[in-house]
């Protein structure tokens, strides 16, 4: 596994196309986590000038609650990650660098799983700067800093950690089926933002809600319950078991098949 | 333990759409030969060492390395090189080389002199898509030689190359040949086969026309001018012997083939015996080209 850890770092960390994609996002992700607090109150106050009831101002970045929020808005930027990976799965496809690596002597289960690692290295820097950040705006916000206060809802980053893993799985598997890097990065968006919103649109409501994207992304729903409350609407303040499992399933699903494709393919 | 078998082709087919690209190939590698698959392009040369390395699965037929089916840990006693050299255009020299040590379960310490040998020492910290395609030729080789392998496969190793640099690589090879390694050469290169190999397997269509050593094909070569005053009584003496095949005669000089025990002294005093006196007597090769493009006739 070692040996495994430092092939896939010298192919990701010497390359400078990698630094620099993997520099953008976590700007962006650090900008988000950062700067959402004033831009959510900047629409409330400016909601609230017109509205009968005065809306308060309210803060994202309290503990509990910070993990929550956190962890939805950064499954936002989970297409970063994705297009990170297949542009290096796809690297090895055009440079032929899969080839040089099994007839030198790496397994083809070995060569899946320097793929798999390059997922792993993507999802704990992902964690990383979004605990970073839950834990920064959590400290120079919160009232209470009661250890309960301040753990109670941290599994929200696992499941969030879980949520990446799904995605990126399903991205490997798609690179791996085309080869191509941009013909993958056009088919994967389209798949997650056209195809299956609307398959949604038009199967039974059963049906939709268990479709891979949707339960990947509804794992961590909309926080801030109590304001959307005044709306009528009701969101998870938990994380399913349920929803747990079956993206855990379809994380094994996209995994195994790509997994196949590795074993079965003439190189 | 020299004639111990590295390698063992039976009958492998491979078909790619209605083309069969390697057609019951039969072939066996021992110890510390140089064997050579001679063959013109898409012959099924590439193929076939494609499928010995595990790259792609034979539709029929199979092969044993050292006696066992193919492993990874057998793949790391092989080093390899396929047609255009793969590396990571991003990476210097050492680190490509070191993630295939990685992979071969080897340490580093041979990196540099594998540079040295293969004369990139001086450029070895610059990215491999800044070197020229006989640098990278030669990486491909230092690549190769990396866990010190009992066998080497080089696909088309001097291809694309100027003189100086086909002459590198070739000297290279006889060096490592020296070691005592086993090297399976493909090349389309009559000349490059001659000069290097030990034994050659001519392949045409997928088909193996010729399989055994060099040396072989050299004496089956040899060809006899023999002319005598009474050409016609030399022509039927040399009809009616047994060992010696007539090629063709042209005002009275005839060409003549002898089998591999006989030499052309022997013929000379078969023809003594008969009666015929011989005023010309010459030995002349037949030039590797000529054999080849006959077995490439013969076949056509």
């Amino acid at each position: 596994m070692k040996r495994l850890g430092l092939i896939t770092f010298r192919k990701l960390f010497k390359s400078r196309v990698f630094w620099i994609m993997l520099s953008l996002y976590v700007l962006s992700l650090s900008g988000m986590l950062f700067g959402v607090e004033s831009f959510v109150n900047k629409i409330a106050g400016d909601a609230s000038r017109n509205s009968p009831i005065p809306i308060p101002d309210f803060s994202l970045y309290q503990f509990p609650y910070v993990w929550h929020n956190l962890s939805y808005l950064a499954g936002f930027l989970k297409v970063f990650p994705a297009l990170i990976l297949i542009v290096f799965v796809a690297a090895e496809y055009s440079y032929r660098t899969n080839r040089l690596q099994i007839m030198m002597g790496l397994s083809r289960g070995e060569y899946f799983v320097t793929q798999g690692l390059i997922i792993l290295a993507l999802v704990l820097f992902s964690v990383l700067i979004l605990a970073m950040w839950v834990l920064i705006q959590g400290f120079l916000h919160s009232t209470d800093l009661s250890l309960i206060s301040i753990a109670d809802k941290s599994y929200f980053i696992a499941a969030y950690a879980l949520e990446i893993t799904a995605f990126l799985s399903f991205a490997l598997l798609i690179v791996t089926m085309l080869r191509r890097s941009g013909l993958s990065i056009v088919t994967f968006l389209v798949a997650y933002y056209v195809i299956e919103p609307i398959i949604r649109f038009y199967v039974p409501e059963v049906v939709a809600r268990n479709l891979p994207f949707k339960r990947i992304g509804s794992m961590i729903d909309v926080p801030n319950s109590s304001l959307m409350q005044l709306f009528g609407l009701n969101f998870k303040t938990y994380i399913e078991y349920h929803d747990l499992i079956v993206v855990l399933l379809y994380t094994l699903l996209f995994l195994g098949t790509s997994y196949w494709i590795i074993r079965k393919r003439n190189l | 333990m020299p004639s111990e078998t590295v390698l063992n082709i039976h009958g492998i087919v491979k078909q790619f759409g209605k083309i069969k690209a390697v057609n019951k190939l039969q072939l066996e590698v021992k110890t510390a030969q140089i064997f050579g698959i001679l063959g013109p392009n898409g012959s099924g040369k590439t193929t076939t060492l494609s499928m010995i390395l595990g790259l792609i699965q034979p539709n029929q037929g199979s092969f044993e390395w050292f006696g066992q089916p193919l492993s990874p840990a057998i793949l790391k006693r092989i080093g390899s090189i396929l047609e255009t050299p793969l590396f990571y255009p991003y990476l210097n020299a050492i680190d490509n080389l070191k993630i295939i040590a990685d992979i071969k379960e080897t340490t580093y310490d041979e990196i540099p002199d594998l540079l040295r040998m293969t004369g990139l020492f001086e450029r070895r910290h610059d990215a491999f898509r800044t070197y020229s395609l006989g640098m990278k030729q030669r990486l491909a080789i230092a690549a190769a030689m990396i866990g010190n392998p009992d066998v080497l496969i080089l696909d088309e190793p001097t291809n694309g190359l100027d003189p100086q640099g086909i002459a590198d690589i070739r000297a290279m090879i006889l060096s490592i040949a020296k070691q005592g390694k086993t090297i399976i050469l493909a090349s389309h290169l009559l000349d490059e086969v001659q000069k290097i190999c030990t034994h050659v397997a001519v392949m045409q269509k997928g088909v193996c026309l010729y399989s055994g050593s060099v040396e072989a094909i050299r004496n089956d070569a040899i060809l006899l001018e023999v002319s005598a005053e009474d050409t016609d009584l030399l022509e039927k003496e040399i009809q009616s012997c047994a060992w010696a095949h007539l090629h063709e005669q042209r005002n009275g000089l005839l060409k003549v083939q002898l089998e591999n025990a006989y030499t052309p002294a022997d013929l000379n005093a078969y023809l003594i015996g008969k009666g015929v006196r011989v005023n010309h007597l010459n030995t002349t090769k037949k030039s590797l080209e000529t054999h080849f493009l006959e077995l490439l006739k013969q076949q056509a």
